[in-house]
């Protein structure tokens, strides 16, 4: 089985590194890192992926707005999308729905819900 | 006969009763409008004030709470550290004193120390959890370090409503009061299983 490529995208290279070294924790290896969503579309370009991992609040381009983009499009648009965010409020999880992630964690997570998100995303649940 | 007269002109443009004190009525205008202008800063100034106050609180806990956690963990790996330290020197001494050491003594000492090694690391791995507290501080440092921005561009406002001296309203602030949304966003604690809820409630509604 082809292992998963991952992109991360955050703009704190704090945030970043966490992510990447759970995945690596939780069995994933293959990971690219972007700063922000404008940064995700030149990496996306570059290199192919299996899963989007990102933050909501970015400067340059956010989360939700790298989601419609990414949705809206022919290439990218079946790519599932797991945010990762500090907001928390059901108006901001109906408009992450909405916008069409497929997975959504509150920071700060676990490894076991992160493991948890993508198998059930991976699985189109 | 002139003089007379003149005296009753004067009488009648001399009238006495009771007297109004001239009021300077545009100055006291200004004054009150300016007053009345006071009031919407020092409001909003007065309600943002704690809420800045409460987000460096938070910070401040939640730092300490996080240094805490990885100084446990750090120091639950030096522990282990020194143990492996110490069997490593036993399983050397064990393999150095005879031609034939016990083989279940080093199986039993090689299980030791990797469950040592698996331990440090997962210790390792709780330190790299706990720092994600940067990330929602530096949130709510930055919301704080807005609403205070807010309270000095109002003090300012203040400032030149008292000292100037037209009593203008040239220097409105431009930024405009912090929404509560936020506020209230970040002094909420996240709970995933919430989250799923009403994920769950979304998916639910749309079939």
């Amino acid at each position: 089985m082809a292992e998963l490529r991952i992109l991360v995208i955050d703009d704190s290279l704090t945030m970043r590194r966490i992510i990447v070294n759970t995945l690596k924790r939780v069995g994933y290896s293959n990971m690219t890192e972007a700063s922000d969503g404008r940064d995700a579309l030149i990496k996306l370009k570059k290199t192919p992926i299996d899963l989007i991992i990102t933050d909501w609040n970015m400067p340059e381009m956010d989360g939700i707005t790298l989601t419609g983009i990414l949705k809206h499009s022919e290439d990218y648009r079946e790519i599932p999308i797991l945010m990762i965010t500090g907001r928390s409020v059901k108006e901001d999880i109906v408009m992450a729905i909405k916008a069409g992630v497929s997975g959504y964690i509150v920071k700060p997570f676990s490894p076991d819900i992160l493991k948890e998100k993508i198998d059930r995303v991976l699985a189109g649940i | 006969m002139s003089l007379k007269k003149d005296k009753s002109e004067k009488k009648s443009s001399m009238k006495i009763g009771p007297t109004e004190p001239a009021m300077p009525t545009r100055p006291l205008n200004a004054i009150k409008s300016a007053l009345q202008d006071m009031e919407v800063p020092i409001r909003e100034s007065r309600r943002v004030l704690p809420t800045a106050s409460r987000q460096l609180g938070i910070i401040s806990t939640k730092t300490e709470v996080a240094a805490n956690q990885m100084l446990e963990k750090i120091e639950q790996i030096i522990d282990h550290q020194d143990k492996i330290g110490r069997l490593s020197g036993e399983l050397a001494g064990l393999a150095g004193k005879s031609q034939t050491p016990n083989v279940n003594d080093l199986i039993e000492m090689a299980e030791r120390l990797t469950d040592m090694a698996l331990t440090s690391k997962n210790d390792a791995f709780l330190i790299i959890d706990a720092l994600q507290f940067q990330d929602t501080t530096s949130q709510q440092m930055e919301h704080a370090s807005e609403l205070l921005n807010f309270v000095e561009q109002r003090i300012n406002h203040l400032q030149s409503i008292i000292f100037d001296s037209g009593m203008s309203h040239n220097n409105e602030p431009v930024n405009q009061v912090p929404d509560t949304e936020t506020e209230r966003r970040l002094l909420e604690s996240n709970d995933q299983r919430e989250v799923d809820d009403i994920i769950s409630g979304i998916i639910d509604r749309q079939h």
